[in-house]
């Protein structure tokens, strides 16, 4: 059996995804990234091919992607998260002609053509401002995990302001509402509108083409989305596995390679 | 400077050194630093100095914050670093033309930090299309020239500044010519072969410059179907893009950047009067963003400069605070999209991490290679 391994090795998650013919999804595995992100990828690497009886001999062709893609030795060629996300998105959601893709340390805005190839694209340049970190940080100061933010979210009337795009400054901001009485859920909508508007911002340059799909691991944040389409007044598609959108589009990179070596 | 048995090796080396150690060997009080690719290099030239432009490679100093308010661009705090660490004090002066307002301040700054370093200030006309600026612009030029008299000690001669001329067209045609050979060169070869015409002694340079050429001429071409882009934008002061481009597979066709070849496409007249001459080749070069040039925006010159070297793509590189390219870039971007011409946006300043760039870099020639 012929199988292609796509590997994205994130700042904060690394996550692998085999492939078989025709681009069939056989294992998947996701993982903190710690402070070897390398190692963890290796490690499920030997996971998900364990999964799908495919042994080491079997993987025909490996793409890594992600902020350590430079480091993992063991595959065949190295891919940029750009090109990766626009390939799994598209095969997650065939129309897609914008993807929005918010990692744990950037984000990005790619414009994709009729044909599903990148046309444009811009990431994030400042700093953590419309990252998974910027929630990460903001979610520990109102006492709630990340992934508690968007039910929180659904309880809110009215999102407050929150001005500042700097995670730091933000915190503080969070802080300040806290001592002011300012209910929780409030607070949380309004970080979540400051997150769209930043992405927002930044899908200016590019253009929001409908169908606009979402990927990375906040795309998981409910609040995030609704704060998204309720600001750029578009709706937003969040495919199942839109974590590992990354990793299967280097998947799917890797299994093309391997055909045309063939 | 005897024929080097590698011109090549001459040239990147001095682009690897913050400021060249040739300075230290220098007569005492011939070496003058300039900041801008409008400074009168042949003026200088003519009044016996040695123009070096100053660089800026490496994160700029913390104590720049002291000085400078925060939105205050990279170069203009390394050149603020340079004048508080006693970097300048080999030279007989340095000249800052009025680029823009940070710039114009920093003249100031530095007479406060560093009252040794002799400050020449130099305000070239910002609308260069005016019927006006020439006239003005040769006054400055002798008011300039006056100065120079004034506090150096230095005269020029009509014959001297008409030498001067004829001394940097020949550097201009020699960087011409590599910048047509660039096939022959990785793009951190030919960006280093083109950023020492500002660092070297100008007749050290054309030596390098023109032995260059001539092996270039007989070498074969050998950057093959690698993407071919268009490196534009402000200074780059330091390898790390041109680099990136090499080690991600792409190609440098062609240059519009302060320190490239954006000045070099306007040669001096040789008769005539020269001061007149100078004038004029400031005012027609390639314009900076910096400048206003109605009849000469700067996406249409990329635009075209896209298509004569057949570049798939314009990679503008932006120093994070540059307000006059900031403005500038909105325009140009959307000339070069009605262009039909992919175009990827870098905001970097000195000491940029290499993570984000690479990926930006990599990405886009995916784009421009049609996918990975």
């Amino acid at each position: 059996m012929s199988a292609y391994l796509g590997i994205d090795i994130g700042s904060r998650v690394v996550k692998v995804v085999l492939v078989g013919a025709h681009g069939r999804v056989l294992a998947r595995a996701v993982a903190p990234a710690g402070i070897d992100g390398p190692a963890i990828a290796a490690e499920l690497t030997a996971r998900v091919c364990a999964e799908a009886g495919v042994g080491p001999r079997e993987v025909g062709y490996t793409v890594a992607t992600g902020y350590g893609r430079v480091r993992f030795c063991e595959a065949d060629a190295e891919v940029s998260e750009i090109t990766c996300h626009a390939r799994g998105a598209r095969h997650l959601v065939p129309g897609a002609r914008t993807v929005i893709d918010i990692g744990g340390q950037d984000s990005k805005v790619i414009a994709l053509d009729e044909q599903g190839r990148v046309a444009d694209f811009c990431m994030n340049d400042r700093c953590a401002a419309g990252t998974g970190r910027f929630l990460e940080v903001t979610a520990e100061a109102l006492g709630l995990s990340v992934e508690g933010l968007a039910a929180e979210h659904a309880l809110a009337r009215q999102p407050v302001t929150i001005s500042s795009t700097c995670t730091v400054f933000a915190e503080s901001e969070v802080i300040s509402h806290l001592a002011r009485g300012t209910p929780r859920p409030e607070i949380v909508a309004g970080l979540h509108h400051a997150i769209a508007s930043r992405l927002l911002g930044m899908a200016g340059r590019v253009g929001l083409t409908p169908v606009v799909v979402c990927t990375g691991g906040v795309a998981q944040n409910a609040g995030v989305i609704a704060a998204l389409e309720a600001i750029g007044k578009v709706a937003i598609t969040v495919p199942p596995d839109a974590q590992l959108a990354g990793a299967l589009g280097a998947a799917l990179i890797a299994a093309a390679r391997a055909a045309e070596r063939r | 400077m005897s024929a080097s048995p590698d011109p090549l090796a001459t040239l990147r080396g001095v682009c690897e050194e913050k400021l060249p150690a040739w300075i230290r060997d220098a007569p005492k009080g011939s070496t003058i630093g300039v900041a801008c690719s409008y400074a009168p290099l042949e003026l200088l030239h003519a009044a016996g100095l040695l123009p070096v432009r100053l660089r800026c490679p490496g994160p700029p100093p913390a104590d720049s914050d002291t000085w400078l308010p925060p939105f205050t661009c990279s170069v203009v705090r390394g050149l603020l670093g340079m004048a508080v660490d006693g970097s300048l004090v080999d030279l007989a002066a340095v000249l800052l033309p009025h680029t823009c307002d940070s710039m114009q301040e920093l003249a100031g700054i530095c007479r406060l930090v560093a009252p040794g370093v002799e400050v020449f200030t130099f305000v070239e006309p910002l609308a260069v299309e005016s019927p006006y600026a020439q006239a003005y612009l040769q006054q400055e030029l002798r008011g300039l020239a006056d100065r120079l008299r004034e506090r150096l000690g230095r005269r020029i001669t009509d014959e001297g500044l008409r030498e001067s001329l004829a001394l940097y067209n020949r550097i201009r045609q020699a960087r011409a010519r590599i910048d047509g050979l660039r096939n022959r060169l990785p793009a951190l070869d030919a960006w280093a072969a083109l950023a020492a015409a500002w660092l070297l002694p100008p007749e050290d340079y054309l030596e390098a410059a023109e032995q260059l050429a001539n092996t270039l001429q007989d070498a074969e071409p050998r950057m093959g179907d690698r993407p071919r882009l268009l490196l534009a934008g402000s200074v780059i002061d330091e390898p790390l893009i041109p680099a990136l481009i090499d080690e991600l597979g792409g190609q440098v066709v062609g240059d519009d950047l302060c320190n490239g070849m954006r000045d070099a496409d306007t040669l001096a007249s040789e008769s005539g009067d020269p001061w007149t001459a100078l004038a004029v080749r400031l005012l027609r070069r390639g314009a900076c963003p910096a400048k206003h040039a109605p009849s000469r925006p700067l996406g249409q010159r990329l635009a075209d400069l896209a298509a004569r070297t057949r570049a798939q793509g314009v990679v503008q590189v932006m120093v994070k605070f540059c307000d006059p390219h900031a403005f500038e870039v909105v325009p140009a971007t959307q000339t070069l999209s009605s262009a039909g011409c992919p175009q990827l946006l870098l905001e970097v300043e000195a000491g940029s991490g290499r993570g984000q760039v690479r990926t930006r870099l990599q990405a886009f020639l995916e784009l421009v290679s049609g996918g990975p």
